[in-house]
């Protein structure tokens, strides 16, 4: 079997119409989609696995309502019509397979499912399949019973490493489901249909056997039996259902104590949103003070340019100025020195008279300076204007109010940033918790710890009741074989259909040992080829099953290993999963959601390189940590036929992809 | 020139609205700091301004300038300006000016003090 296409309208997450197309080639027979959690790729099995079988399951196996399954955004546009068709091959025909659900015209708004109207169609080489046929020739090409081992997610993984813990409850369930799974039942209900053949004639053989004289003892004593045994039958069945309503109310619990755990998760986070919102409103407070502080003072940097350009010129006033004191300095000076030398008519220093020509020149000298001096004004005044002037303007300067402003801008713009983050955060989370109660959640924790223990006991009790059965069946089986010699001839009818009847039932009890003990032998051998493919250990022998599909990693030496990884546990059930997914069906398609979690890369490429050898096509739904597409991809590169990616669009919207890597 | 000057400088009517509005809109912490920006954007743009109209009184020129470096700036800057009017008349004009100017970019989004800064220093 191989698939080719699936489109989807309005299913879950994908609003309107999304398509993908499975790899067709028998090499490169490996599709991968990447999404990351919560984007849509349960979404996408789901599709697939309701479109076959009419189901979408959600956690604990259980079904998705199928007003759950229209997507929000289509349904509040009230747009009811939810569609997955698929397009495939078996045995050398080609199938479309389409089933729809709408509205029905009576209803407003689904709240149930019987609020829709299904509708499924089928087509084998383009001729249509009658509706009460179609069931049974999906079943023929994929089996529903066995779809939880070719359509199957993480969950599917944890449950099954339970069969690695000895004698868990977990491991006795899921050995049921196999053995259901397997065939084994139609044997164990034949067994049960004689069982009760066997009763009632052993009844009818006491009632007949208490009126003949001499045999009223034994009748008595068989029909104190099989009274015992009635008894103990009721009180299993009693014991029975009370366990799975007291499993079916654990789980229920389990589920809304995860959901409360999300809860608590997201009210830690609103606190730190709370934290990190006051923080950055005491940010913004600091930095709005601080601006203005800085607003204040920041008149005087706007008048900085203009006030440098006056102190410029004031400078260079008060230079002038200054020059021309010391010169006028200079020449009072100068006049001083030659009105002295003219008024002494004697050189100072030999006392000799001074020469008339050189009187001149002293008399010429002071005209010239006299006159120079005259040119000059007094500008005293003038200069401690000036420099006054400079004095008061030295003291005007700017604060670097430009770049402080710019950091403090973008410091604010930042707080502001965080502070709408912060604050759009706590909206989410308080819409997302709203109506939580948490002593609810307190007493939901109290009830799921008594769930738990009350399934201990109930498990407890059901098993003596078994044992009790066991022994009086024993009992009864030698009280009929005392009865069988002494029946006279005219109970003679009744005493043969007992012992036919019981030797039937042992003959079913024999078949079914042996069924399982051969169906157990090929799950194991299939089951541990496809370990020694995918472990990284190759000195592993392989796997042994016990006959409660306890699964034990043999060594080199034949000895169980007692320690195990993670990610070994996970190849172990992987490989059962192979080997229950092969033993129930011919080869076909596997789409395996989230497989890869918590396997090293060496396991992961063993893994990539192994499984699409043993199936038609290998789909894996995976995230980001298990496959980087750059990275991670050598081991099943030659074989990828289609990569697709799961974006979001909104929260209650997703599209898909093709990609290439 | 008027021979003696002001005690207490002002804004116009209008004007002062403005500041009023400036202050409750968080750009500036008191008003006064609004009123001396405006003062120095004023004078940066070498704005000569006009008379006020409906004239309010606002501050004591002793707290709108404590340390006379208002006055120093505006002699520096305007001296021809102050031939005909004293000094803090025509610093309140120029407040004026700049009151209105802040208000109508305060209106138009947000004012770009950096920007105002840069343009400023680049005249």
């Amino acid at each position: 079997m191989k698939l080719h296409k699936l489109t989807a309208r309005n299913f879950m997450p994908y609003k309107g119409e999304v398509s993908v197309d499975f790899p067709a080639d028998d090499y490169r027979n490996v599709m991968i989609v990447f999404g990351e959690n919560m984007r849509g790729k349960t979404s996408l099995l789901n599709a697939v696995r309701w479109a076959f079988y009419g189901q979408a399951l959600g956690r604990h196996s259980r079904p998705i309502p199928l007003q759950l399954i229209v997507n929000k955004d289509a349904a509040a546009e009230d747009d009811w019509n939810v569609e997955a068709f698929v397009t495939f091959d078996a045995d050398g025909r080609q199938y479309e397979l389409r089933r729809t659900a709408s509205r029905r015209s009576h209803v407003a708004t689904p709240a149930k499912p019987e609020d829709f109207q299904v509708a499924v169609h089928l087509t084998r080489d383009g001729v249509v399949i009658a509706g009460d046929q179609i069931e049974a020739e999906l079943d023929q090409i994929a089996p529903e019973q066995i779809s939880r081992f070719f359509l199957f997610d993480g969950e599917l993984l944890q449950e099954y490493e339970e069969l690695l813990v000895e004698g868990s409850e977990q491991g006795r369930l899921i050995k049921e489901s196999i053995e259901e799974v397997l065939g084994v039942p139609a044997l164990t209900r034949g067994r049960a249909e004689l069982g009760a053949i066997l009763k009632s004639a052993t009844k009818r053989q006491s009632q007949e056997m208490a009126h003949i004289q001499g045999l009223e003892k034994q009748a008595q004593h068989t029909q104190v039996l099989t009274a015992r045994l009635e008894s103990h039958e009721t009180d299993l069945n009693r014991l029975q259902e009370k366990l799975q309503s007291t499993r079916t109310d654990r789980n229920e619990l389990e589920d809304a104590l995860e959901a409360a755990a999300t809860v608590i998760t997201l009210k830690a986070k609103l606190d730190a949103a709370r934290v990190s919102a006051e923080e950055h409103r005491s940010t913004l407070q600091r930095k709005r003070s601080e601006r203005h502080d800085l607003l204040a003072v920041a008149w005087q940097d706007m008048l900085d340019a203009k006030l440098e350009a006056k102190r410029t010129i004031l400078r260079e006033r008060q230079k002038r100025l200054t020059d021309e004191l010391r010169d006028r300095s200079r020449i009072e000076g100068r006049i001083e020195d030659v009105k002295k030398a003219l008024d002494a008519r004697e050189c100072p220093t030999c006392h000799q008279a001074t020469p008339e020509k050189e009187r001149d020149r002293l008399g010429r000298e002071r005209g010239e300076l006299e006159a120079e001096l005259s040119r000059f004004s007094d500008n005293t005044q003038a200069l401690q204007d000036v420099s006054a002037q400079l004095a008061a303007l030295n003291g005007l300067r700017g604060n670097k109010a430009q770049e402080r402003l710019v950091q403090l801008d973008k410091d604010l713009r930042s707080a502001e940033v965080g502070l709408q983050k912060a604050e759009n955060e706590i909206e989410r989370i308080q819409e997302q918790i709203a109506g939580q109660d948490t002593a609810e959640l307190a007493r939901k924790r109290v009830l799921h710890q008594e769930a738990l223990k009350e399934e201990g006991r109930l498990s407890n009790e059901i098993e003596s009741v078994r044992r009790d059965i066991q022994k009086v069946n024993d009992e009864l089986a030698i009280a009929r074989k005392a009865i069988e010699g002494l029946a006279p001839a005219r109970s003679k009818r009744i005493t043969l259909k007992v012992r036919l009847a019981a030797e039937l039932e042992q003959c079913f009890g024999v078949s079914i040992d042996r069924l399982r003990d051969e169906l157990r032998k090929r799950v194991e051998s299939l089951s541990s080829d496809a370990f020694k493919a995918m472990t990284t250990q190759k000195a592993y022998r392989g796997l042994t099953i016990n006959k409660n599909y306890g699964l034990d990693i043999i060594d080199s030496q034949g000895r169980p290993v007692s320690v195990r990884s993670a990610g070994a546990e996970q190849i172990v059930a992987l490989s059962l999963i192979d080997g229950l997914n092969r033993t129930g069906r011919a080869v076909g398609p596997v789409i395996m959601d989230t497989p890869l979690a918590r396997l090293d890369p060496g396991h992961r490429d063993n893994l990539l390189s192994y499984l699409p050898t043993v199936t038609s096509q290998l789909v894996l739904l995976v995230h980001g940590g298990e496959i980087r597409p750059e990275t991670d991809l050598a081991a099943v590169k030659a074989r990828l036929g289609a990569t697709y990616r799961i974006e979001e669009i909104s929260d209650t919207q997703s599209k898909i992809e093709r990609i290439a890597v | 020139m008027s021979t003696s000057d002001l005690i207490n400088v002002g804004l116009s009517e209008a004007s002062n609205d403005k500041l009023d509005e400036l202050k409750e809109m968080g750009v500036f912490a008191d008003k006064i700091d609004g009123y001396r920006f405006g003062v120095s954007l004023a004078l940066a743009h070498g704005v000569v301004p006009g008379e006020l109209v409906k004239r309010e009184n606002l501050f004591n020129v002793g707290s709108l300038d404590p340390d006379q470096m208002l006055r120093q700036a505006v002699e520096a800057l305007m001296p021809q300006q102050l031939e005909q009017i004293t000094v803090y008349r025509l610093i309140e004009r120029l407040a004026d000016w700049g009151v209105a100017e802040l208000h109508a970019q305060a209106k138009a989004g947000e004012i770009d003090f950096p920007a105002l800064l840069e343009e400023a220093a680049s005249k």
